[in-house]
């Protein structure tokens, strides 16, 4: 007659699998804190660069002799610089837009108790800091270039 | 009897979390290390700054208040984006180191933990934001205030 051993009950905080772990109410209550905090600072955010994109279309050309006067620039070397404001302002929405998402999946993955979506959030999360570590590069090297030319 | 255990909590972190957590705590710490290295170099930048704008001032001759003002602004600003940075830097490392060891070793505390360092993390994004809004708001009304005294 064979006998197996009793099944040693897994140890607290270690779920049924031996790879799976639970996410108990703590990491859930932190994961809605991020979800919370991080929709608030994407919306704001977000509103105030519509409204300034708003403002930079309705005052065009204003901006364009204004910038050119600081600068003492042509108006070519202007478009230039508009041309880059762009590009960064676009760069911006692009992080707020994967913000949102990120925050979204993660709320409706605890709503719907999914690991899935959750893991989907954090993909998406995981872009924003890509976008943060361009942000973080070209920080670093207009920094040293400021540097090695002062 | 049925001896499959079954967790009081329906979300776990399987392989597809794990993954995209994962990934997301590895380029979380690249973006935290370059944000940090980003800010220390314009304090620096900053600091040797500081000599020349002071220095030019005082070849004109004039304007001794306003330099001085400027040297005390300039300190404060790198300051502040000091501690700022400290902070930013510190929940998003954490994030980073607590997520990838708790991963590894398959302990969901230690995941919560890391949980809690994003989570401290975006609570201050949030709060600063708040506070820049409310400055912003001061400045806007105090110029209404002060044009409309005129």
């Amino acid at each position: 007659m064979d006998q197996t051993p009793p099944v040693p009950p897994p140890p607290p905080g270690q779920g049924t699998s031996l790879f799976d772990m639970d996410i108990d109410a703590v990491g859930q209550n932190h994961l809605n804190t991020i979800s919370k905090w991080g929709k608030f600072i994407s919306i704001t955010l977000l509103i105030i660069i519509l409204l300034c994109i708003l403002l930079m279309a309705t005052q065009y050309q204003a901006l364009m002799d204004r910038v050119g006067d600081l600068m003492s620039i042509d108006r070519q070397a202007v478009g230039i610089v508009l041309a880059i404001v762009l590009v960064v302002i676009g760069l911006v929405l692009a992080l707020l837009f994967f913000l949102l998402r990120a925050c979204s999946l993660i709320k409706q993955g605890l709503i719907t108790q999914s690991s899935d979506r959750i893991a989907d959030g954090f993909r998406a999360m995981k872009v924003v800091f890509t976008i943060g570590i361009i942000f973080s590069a070209l920080s670093i090297l207009s920094t040293i270039i400021t540097l090695v030319n002062s | 009897m049925d001896t499959h255990n079954q967790s009081l909590f329906d979300l776990r972190i399987n392989d597809n979390l794990r993954i995209h957590l994962r990934s997301a705590a590895v380029v979380a710490g690249i973006a935290a290390l370059l944000s940090f290295a980003s800010s220390i170099l314009k304090v620096v930048t900053a600091f040797m700054n500081k000599g020349k704008t002071s220095l030019e001032y005082r070849y004109e001759g004039f304007n001794q208040t306003t330099a001085s003002v400027e040297r005390t602004s300039s300190i404060a600003g790198a300051i502040v984006t000091l501690v700022i940075s400290i902070l930013l830097f510190y929940f998003l490392n954490r994030f980073s180191t607590k997520t990838k060891t708790g991963l590894n070793v398959n302990n969901p505390q230690i995941v919560n933990t890391g949980f809690g360092g994003l989570s401290g993390y975006f609570v201050t994004l949030g709060i600063l934001l708040i506070i820049f809004l409310a400055l912003f708001l001061l400045f806007i009304v105090g110029m209404m205030a002060g044009s409309a005294s005129r």
